[in-house]
């Protein structure tokens, strides 16, 4: 059933079952507005890998998940952690940290997947990263 | 002869004269009731809001609908106020405005409006506001009359919805006709074979529609071998084999592989030229030849008896 | 069997019983959500039982899974090369629709890797491959088991064969 009104969700990051259970949430609050099975799916794997690079190499942080039906549909995702940041973005996006294995691929991949994705990060001070997929 | 007398003909005279004045007077004051209890009736009875402002916007004279719409319980009541007493401060500023306009142009003005009520009430309104003159053409005010279109308002938009519901249930039905899944054999123990003949362009919403069909189909008749026929997609370039690709690459993970059917002389050329790597698409001319694939992929051949 | 209790470490989330044997097949039920934790120790138990019971296939089933990320691409890269080294062969069999159409946005298409419907067809799968092992002969090394090579170059091999086999042109005859 359809929400009729926007409603907004926020997840602290400190460990991995922090990770899951907004993962979970994230393909929940997509489905109930509309999303079909497939694409919510692929905003909870968007939630997972930014989760994951927030665990893995800042330790905590948060990921705010909105679920906007106004006027029209999408689901926002802003990901925050504390630094120490990435320091070539484009490179990330790029999927050239893959020799770690988890930064490119994630970051690159997640990109793939959303509509409408932006990385705002300063050295030392933190990474915010910006994700929405719009309803069709 | 004294003046101060008149005769008695002058008197006569005069007292007809007064006669003829006070007949002509009173017929004014008929003709003046008879339209005051016309413009009484019609302010009674007719079924639209219609009012008379001064140059403040004050009302003067309402009509009845008017006076019920507003909430009021006569008309006397509303005489004095102003739309400031019954709107939001947004919506009256700007009927304020409007009707400054009309007196300033001495133009009428015709428009739909929303009308946004202090409780928070929202109606639609057919509007048109005229310049109130006197005698000597002289504004002194506006009049107006606003038609309620609410009803209409809420059919349009649902009519609108409608229209787009059935045209969004059509194009998934053309969707859905233009990519059937065809069974074509089921070889119990083995897995069976579908056929699938893609018709039409391929843009990644369809690419998206598609992959998942094919997905479902090869779930639901347990495929082993899929058969991509491409006859029937006129522009084959890097977009439409990219969106090939990924859903080949889907097939395989359910447990089927893919056999690509139906390209042309063309098609094969625009591949060749673009670059593109098919060397993992396993390809074949047509439909009848990847059949026959198909089906020694699954370990059987065709025996004539 | 031992039971995979996941809850030991400080960081999981679930606890039953995920590996099991069947014929020559080590089953695998991967757990709807794994941590990095999970993952090690689940790792360590199927390497473990690779070994005990000589297993000649893992068959990794994931009809549990729901959402998929790179990390569980990761997973099953690893432990499928893992696994070869240990002289077994991976099957993936139970990826739901919207994990696959995700995985393959992602660019995680498993290459190297066997994907199957479920656990029916991955044995009939292992079947097939027993038959064909049979077939060449003690002597000859069926790929994955003596060389790791990848298993599905060959089907790939086989898949080619098709198309140069003249016998294909030989149905209006017995």
């Amino acid at each position: 059933m359809a929400e009729d009104l926007s409603k907004k969700e926020y997840f602290p990051i400190n460990s991995l079952v922090d990770v899951v259970r907004a993962r979970r949430r994230g393909l929940e609050m997509a489905q109930a507005i509309g999303f079909p099975l497939a694409e919510a799916t692929k905003i909870a794997v968007v939630i997972s890998e930014l989760g994951r690079n927030i665990e893995r190499y800042v330790g905590q942080g948060s990921i705010t998940v909105t679920a906007h039906v106004e006027d029209e549909k999408y689901i926002l995702i802003i990901a925050q952690d504390g630094g120490p940041g990435i320091p070539d973005v484009e490179r990330a996006l790029a999927g050239g940290y893959s020799t770690s294995g988890g930064l490119g691929l994630g970051l690159a991949g997640s990109k793939r997947l959303m509509d409408k994705f932006d990385i705002q990060s300063i050295a030392s001070v933190g990474t915010t990263i910006k994700a929405v997929k719009w309803l069709r | 002869m004294s003046d101060t007398r008149k005769t008695k003909r002058q008197l006569i005279e005069e007292l007809e004269a007064a006669r003829t004045r006070i007949d002509e007077l009173e017929g004014a004051l008929e003709e003046a009731s008879l339209d005051q209890r016309l413009l009484q009736a019609f302010l009674d009875t007719v079924p639209d809001q219609v009012y008379f402002k001064d140059r403040e916007s004050r009302f003067i004279r309402v009509s009845r609908a008017l006076t019920e719409k507003h909430g009021l319980g006569e008309p006397a009541e509303s005489v004095g106020l102003t739309d400031f007493d019954f709107f939001t401060e947004e919506h009256a500023r700007q009927a304020f405005e409007d009707e400054q306009e009309v007196m300033r142009t001495g133009e009428e003005l015709e428009k739909e409006e929303k009308e946004t009520w202090a409780e928070g009430r929202v109606t639609w309104v057919s509007t048109v506001k005229m310049p109130l003159r006197d005698e000597e053409g002289n504004i002194i005010g506006t009049y107006g009359i606003s038609r309620d279109v609410t009803e209409q308002k809420r059919i349009e938009a649902e009519s609108a919805r409608l229209q787009q519901e059935v045209l969004e249930a059509q194009q998934r039905a053309i969707q859905e006709l233009s990519t059937p899944i065809i069974p074509v054999m089921d070889v119990p123990g083995a897995g069976s074979i579908i056929v699938m003949p893609l018709i039409g362009s391929i843009d990644t919403l369809r690419a998206r529609d598609l992959t998942r069909r094919l997905l479902e189909g090869i779930r639901v008749h347990r495929a082993k071998i899929v058969i991509l026929d491409i006859t029937g997609v006129p522009i084959v370039d890097s977009g439409v084999a990219s969106h090939m690709n990924k859903t080949i690459q889907a097939a395989r993970l359910k447990g089927a592989r893919t056999i690509v059917t139906g390209i042309s002389d063309a098609v094969a050329e625009t591949i060749v030229d673009l670059g593109l790597d098919w060397s993992s698409i396993k390809t074949l001319g047509d439909l009848q030849t990847g059949l026959r694939v198909a089906l020694r992929g699954l370990g059987f051949k065709l025996v004539r008896v | 069997m031992e039971a995979y209790d996941a809850s030991e470490t400080g960081e999981t989330l679930e606890t039953f019983t995920v590996v099991q044997k069947l014929e020559d097949l080590l089953l695998v039920s991967v757990p709807r959500d794994l941590t990095d934790n999970d993952v090690l120790r689940l790792r360590q138990q199927v390497l473990r039982d690779i070994r005990r019971n000589d297993s000649r296939w893992v068959l990794l089933d994931f009809s549990l899974v729901d959402i998929c990320d790179s990390f569980f691409g990761r997973f099953i890269h690893s432990t499928a090369q893992m696994a070869k080294l240990m002289g077994a062969d991976v099957i993936v069999a139970g990826l739901q629709d919207a994990v696959v159409e995700t995985m393959v946005e992602l660019g995680m298409t498993l290459p190297n890797i066997h994907a199957v419907l479920d656990l029916d067809d991955a044995l009939a799968l292992s079947r097939e491959y027993q038959a064909l092992e049979r077939e060449r002969g003690a002597g000859s090394a069926p790929s994955g088991r003596d060389e790791g090579g990848s298993q599905a170059s060959n089907e790939s091999e086989e898949w080619d064969a098709f198309y140069t086999d003249s016998s294909l042109d030989d149905w209006t005859g017995v």
